[in-house]
């Protein structure tokens, strides 16, 4: 799983149905330390993230089928939690 | 799932098979300032209205293929959504829906193509009409509502174009 910050939503009208009432969040991908790496993944909300909170990400697809709850579908990239804090090395 | 913007199309003739009525398009990965990042790929058009200029987002992986109609064939990289906006999230954790963003209207849960709000506010945008779109926004909202103008939908269209 990879460390996101929600930074803005991805507005869609058109778009397969399985985001159909689903919020999509485009999240930065930090490194461990909380430092921004450069990279960024829209992600299908599953816990109501708020706007700068980071969040868990999963990106694997069966895993995320199965979080969504709804298979076939086109979808790789769930935020599945909202981390309150990350230890190194402690 | 990441942004990109559709630059091209591609005809292929001779397809495997499984990819008959599949199009393909040029896309131009983004990254998330909207800039072009990386190399320009092919990717199968999920939701058949996607067309040059447009900014969609696409899924990668084996995943891009299960949002064809026929699942299990050779596509790595599919198009599963047009951008309307890309905006600020409202609000903080649990204070909007999971449907916030649409919710309001119909067509959070109307099937694609049925909605005139899907396709009325495009008619505003630059993209609207280039070749190879399926559905022409005027037919789409005249089988819907008729007696519905595309103004009325329009508020939700400006300024969704960066």
């Amino acid at each position: 799983m990879k460390i996101g910050r929600v930074a803005q939503t991805v507005v869609s009208t058109i778009h397969s149905p399985v985001f159909d009432g689903r919020r999509l969040l485009l999240c930065d991908l930090l490194e461990p330390d909380g430092s921004p790496s450069g990279g960024y993944l829209i992600a299908v909300d599953t816990v109501g993230a708020g706007a700068g909170e980071t969040v868990l990400l999963l990106d694997e697809g069966n895993s995320a089928r199965q979080v969504i709850g709804m298979s076939p579908a086109p979808v790789r990239t769930v935020v599945v939690g909202v981390i309150d804090e990350v230890t190194l090395g402690g | 799932m990441q942004l990109a913007r559709v630059v091209g199309t591609v005809v292929a003739t001779v397809k495997s098979p499984g990819l008959d009525g599949v199009k393909f398009l040029v896309i131009q990965p983004l990254d998330a300032r909207r800039q072009p990042v990386g190399r320009p790929l092919v990717a199968a058009d999920a939701v058949h209205m996607a067309g040059p200029g447009e900014l969609v987002y696409f899924v990668a992986a084996r995943e891009a293929s299960q949002a064809l109609p026929e699942t299990f064939v050779p596509v790595d990289h599919a198009i599963v959504g047009i951008v309307d906006a890309v905006e600020p999230v409202g609000g903080r954790r649990g204070g909007r829906g999971p449907a916030a963003t649409q919710g309001d209207g119909p067509a959070a849960s109307a099937p694609r193509g049925d909605e005139p709000a899907a396709s009325a506010p495009r008619g505003d945008e630059p993209a609207a009409g280039v070749p190879g779109r399926d559905e022409p926004a005027a037919g789409v909202a005249d089988r819907d509502d008729p007696a519905r103008p595309p103004t009325d939908a329009s508020p939700a269209g400006p300024g969704a174009r960066s």
